[in-house]
């Protein structure tokens, strides 16, 4: 026996593999299962809306919203160098070093740009010089002339008079050079020595951040000092910036997170809880399907709204959910066990028996016994299929390069972790104790779980969609549930597995829904 | 028959002419909010209700027939007038809108077009979401070039406005441990001027998790785990060189602080000394960090009582290895928890913010070590000196308070 040769175009193949008419009952049984997960999800918000959402939360409104609005994003250009694209070293991280580095900067932005390029002008220098390490040098021994002023004129003149020079050494990049050059740089350096701050602990700062930042990013922050605008409110609208993104605004390429959130608006705590009461009453809506066109578009804006306000509450289950209501969103996930659907059939068979005299008619008898399939059921059903192929690839592909992946102690960094799963329990840590009292009954354990979770995420991906998929599908919902058993994240598990829904074929779903009950 | 015209045999659609005219009702709707909008911000709430029943009522007219075109562009319209409607401030409403008035825009165009166009179009769109995805996906650190270059130029408003980063790499490169945060609070009674301190730790199971599936605690150990993320270690910084020194005095090397606890440094087999120095990431220490203890602050006040300050702490808490725990190791012991101390914080009344208040504390940053007894020998109930109780200068009780 001989398999049919394919007669169809690439670009046929092409259009059935995306669009394929699929019943959309899994998409249906899929949207009451996310729908439970998410009502239970957004319900224990309740608990914490001020504390995750509310103004004061554990991320404050201030913090997110300057993120939002202002965050820069640096664009790299096609080029091997670019300038724009230096990790910046404009201020340093420590808050006592970046304080003085600032002011500093605020003081020298109160010169004029002529004055500044003055006052700058032995950095500049220094920074020219292609010696290795001169910069470095130069700035050092700036660094180690003293404030006294007396003390301070006999160390310059040494530059100039070598015959003076008693103490100190004098960088050779100095020694180098012509006595004309030698009489400007004196000049120079005495003009930035002044121009740095009195506070000596301030002024050690300000020359350990000018040392060790790197020759680009010196570069950088010259051009950034002599560019400071000359308006007062400009010049103190930019340095806050930098003081609060080490960047600069203009430098950016884009400015803040394309993200929303009712949250960012409402935070009024009697008003917020209103707004979630209604959000929660939409949700159940999606839930059991009434209206889904519109309550499916609304619940993703509403899920969304919780997780780009505060992202740090969040896990991968977030994301799997996320996920899941976007595809519920594209697809046709009311078109079957859902109110919509019932509220569709009522209709449907009312208006039949009116045009047929009280009877049914075929088409009639055929849209009441199944939802009719849909190649837009089926290109949704296809993206979910594609997606969770690519997340099982990335973190099986992410967990090769982990030593404990290939040495098995991934194993037990999961299974006994006390803040995830139920090591809590008397008996769970009785029943593990057991289980490691013999190692080789654990090791060889500890492989068979380890290689089976690579096996899983490696080649489901391809086998798949090969004949092996119900294997495969049960091997996922098996792999899933020991996640939630063992490693406490039973919605993430319950997620994953709504996701492994869109490998069944949705006869399959009602067939085992609905067996006894007459559709 | 083809399914589709069975469900148009049996349910015939609406007429256009009825879904036009709701559509029309939506776009009057923020018509009138965008109107208002040049009148007086003091409506805001009313263009609010307005806009978003204009976009309600404009979307339930495409949902009644999604194949007209006509619709599409009558959503469009409303999305469109709804982001002058929406009041300056709901920024990020009217980029919603915005999206909302491109996609329908986008829907138009495929509407009128053929099947085959259309489902050839939504192929290479679907092919151009992946391609997202799998920017996502390669691009925590080593990120390729490729990734940089596509991801941040086509991709990544997408993929933020989608909620879409992730990269899926659960569990790897290896299980990590989980993290706690101790936060010790000082308070001040208005009244009488007393001070106090307490504890607030967080996850803990007994308190926090509210809901059966434990949501709640998985959500605040996600909060702490926020915390733990480090940068590298400055070693050749100067910085680098003052951080060691105000160590080592802590420690008790010479020129020792006379108002400071003497915390030794923890010996090497029991912490690597590469490891005790864990400096937060800028974004972190920057702006989670004092936001965090903003909360604290505001959330813990009791009566009369004031919290002034807050001493945070980060906690890893490793897990046993099996060899320990077979000899019967309490996997909760204190000495499996790794202190870090994050600052202390209070409000800055100059700049009126939560801030560090001494950001050259010598033990900023550092491991505060819980270390075994010495002479206790076996991990079964292994007795440990607690620095960071020491270093607080306010007890924990772990016997009591078990995290």
């Amino acid at each position: 026996m001989t398999d049919a040769i394919d007669t169809r175009s690439f670009g046929r193949r092409w259009l059935d593999f995306w669009f394929s008419a699929a019943d959309p009952s899994t998409l249906g049984f899929m949207r009451i299962v996310t729908g439970v997960l998410v009502v239970y999800i957004h319900l224990t918000y309740s608990f914490d809306l001020q504390s995750f959402f509310g103004k004061d939360g554990w991320y404050g409104l201030k913090e997110v919203n300057a993120e939002r609005t202002s965050y820069p994003f640096t664009m790299e250009n096609l080029d091997w160098e670019d300038k724009n694209f230096i990790i910046p070293g404009y201020i340093p991280e420590q808050a006592h070093r970046r304080k003085a580095v600032v002011e500093w900067y605020r003081k020298l932005g109160e010169m004029t740009p002529a004055e500044r390029k003055t006052a700058l002008a032995y950095v500049q220098r220094v920074q020219d010089n292609k010696g290795l390490n001169a910069a470095r040098e130069g700035l050092q021994f700036a660094e180690r002339i003293p404030q006294n002023e007396l003390v301070r004129k006999h160390r310059l003149d040494m530059i100039v008079k070598p015959e003076q020079r008693v103490v100190d050494v004098v960088p050779g990049t100095i020694e180098v050079l012509s006595e004309k050059d030698r009489i400007a740089m004196r000049g120079e350096l005495d003009e930035f020595l002044k121009c740095l701050p009195a506070d000596p602990d301030h002024r050690t700062y300000v020359m350990n951040h000018l040392t060790e930042i790197n020759g680009p990013q010196r570069q950088l922050l010259l051009e950034f000092l002599y560019d400071m605008p000359e308006d007062a409110a400009a010049r103190a609208e930019q340095l806050e910036y930098l003081a609060y993104w080490n960047n600069e605004k203009r430098k950016a390429g884009h400015l803040g997170f394309p993200i929303f959130s009712i949250w960012f608006h409402v935070t009024d705590p009697t008003e917020m809880a209103i707004a979630h009461g209604v959000i929660l009453v939409i949700m159940v809506m999606f839930t059991i399907g009434l209206f889904t066109r519109v309550t499916s578009v609304l619940t993703w804006l509403a899920a969304v709204s919780y997780i780009h306000r505060t992202t740090q509450v969040l896990f991968g289950m977030d994301t799997m959910m996320n996920l899941l209501l976007i595809s519920l969103m594209i697809g046709p996930s009311g078109a079957a066990m859902s109110v919509d659907r019932w509220r569709a059939r009522r209709k449907a068979e009312r208006l039949s028996r009116l045009r047929n005299n009280g009877e049914l008619d075929a088409a009639t008898q055929r849209f009441l016994a199944m939802p009719p399939k849909t190649a837009s059921a089926g290109f949704v059903l296809r993206l979910v299929q594609i997606q969770f192929c690519f997340i099982y690839m990335s973190a099986g592909l992410s967990k090769l390069k982990g030593y404990s992946w290939w040495n098995h102690d991934a194993f037990w960094d999961t299974v006994a972790n006390p803040e995830f799963t139920m090591m809590h329990f008397p008996f769970y840590e009785k029943m593990m104790r057991e289980f490691v009292r013999y190692r080789p009954v654990y090791e060889i354990s500890a492989a068979i779980v380890v290689k089976f979770t690579l096996f899983m995420e490696l080649a489901l991906p391809f086998l798949v969609w090969t004949k092996l998929r119900p294997y495969m599908v049960i091997g996922g919902v098996l792999f899933h549930f020991g996640i939630g058993m063992f490693m406490g994240l039973n919605l993430f598990g319950l997620l994953m597995m709504t996701l492994l829904l869109a490998y069944i074929p949705g006869e399959v779903i009602r067939k085992q829904l609905f067996t006894d009950v007459k559709s | 028959m083809n399914e589709h015209s069975l469900e148009e045999q049996v349910l015939p659609p609406p007429e256009p002419l009825a879904v036009y005219r709701i559509a029309i009702i939506g776009i009057v709707l923020a018509g009138i909010a965008a109107v208002l909008n040049p009148i007086s911000d003091s409506l805001s709430t009313i263009r609010l209700l307005l806009v978003a029943a204009g976009c309600l009522t404009a979307g339930s007219a495409i949902s009644m027939r999604p194949m007209l075109p006509l619709a599409w562009l009558m959503g469009a319209v409303t999305f469109a007038l709804a982001w002058p409607g929406l009041p300056a401030h709901w920024d990020s409403a009217r980029l919603v809108v915005a999206v909302g008035s491109g996609v329908c825009l986008g829907a138009v165009l495929l509407s009128a077009l053929p099947r085959s166009w259309r489902c050839s179009i939504l192929s290479v769109m679907a092919m151009w979401h992946f391609g997202g995805i799998f920017c996502a996906t390669t691009w925590p650190d080593p990120t390729p070039w490729t990734t940089r270059q596509i991801g941040t130029n086509m991709y990544l408003p997408y993929l933020m406005f989608m909620y879409l980063r992730n990269a899926y790499h659960f569990y790897s490169p290896n299980p990590g441990p989980a993290s706690h945060l101790f936060a010790l609070v000082k308070s001040v009674n208005t009244k009488t001027g007393e001070t106090r301190h307490h504890w607030m730790t967080l996850p803990k199971r007994s308190t926090q998790m509210k809901d059966p599936l434990g949501l709640t605690y998985f959500r605040r150990l996600s909060i702490t785990e926020q915390a733990s993320q480090t940068a590298p270690a400055p070693i050749l910084s100067f910085e680098a060189n003052d951080i060691t020194r105000r160590r080592q005095r802590v420690a008790g090397g010479i020129g020792g602080y006379s108002n400071y606890p003497k915390i030794p440094i923890a010996p090497d087999e029991f912490e690597a000394q590469s490891g005790q120095y864990r400096m937060p990431q800028p974004t972190i220490s920057r702006y989670l960090l004092p936001s965090y203890a903003n909360f604290i602050l505001k959330s813990e006040a009791e009566g009369d009582w004031k919290p002034v300050s807050v001493k945070l702490y980060r906690l890893e808490h490793r897990v046993m290895p099996t060899f320990y725990f077979v000899k019967g190791g309490d996997m909760n012991n204190p000495t499996t928890f790794r202190p870090y101390y994050l600052g202390e914080f209070a409000e800055n009344p100059a700049t009126d913010k939560v801030e560090l208040v001494d950001p050259q504390d010598p033990m900023l940053y550092w491991y505060v070590p819980i270390l075994p007894k010495p002479g206790t020998t076996g991990p079964e109930h292994v007795e440990y000196l607690d620095y960071m109780s020491e270093h607080a200068g306010f007890k924990y009780d772990w016997e009591k308070h078990k995290p």
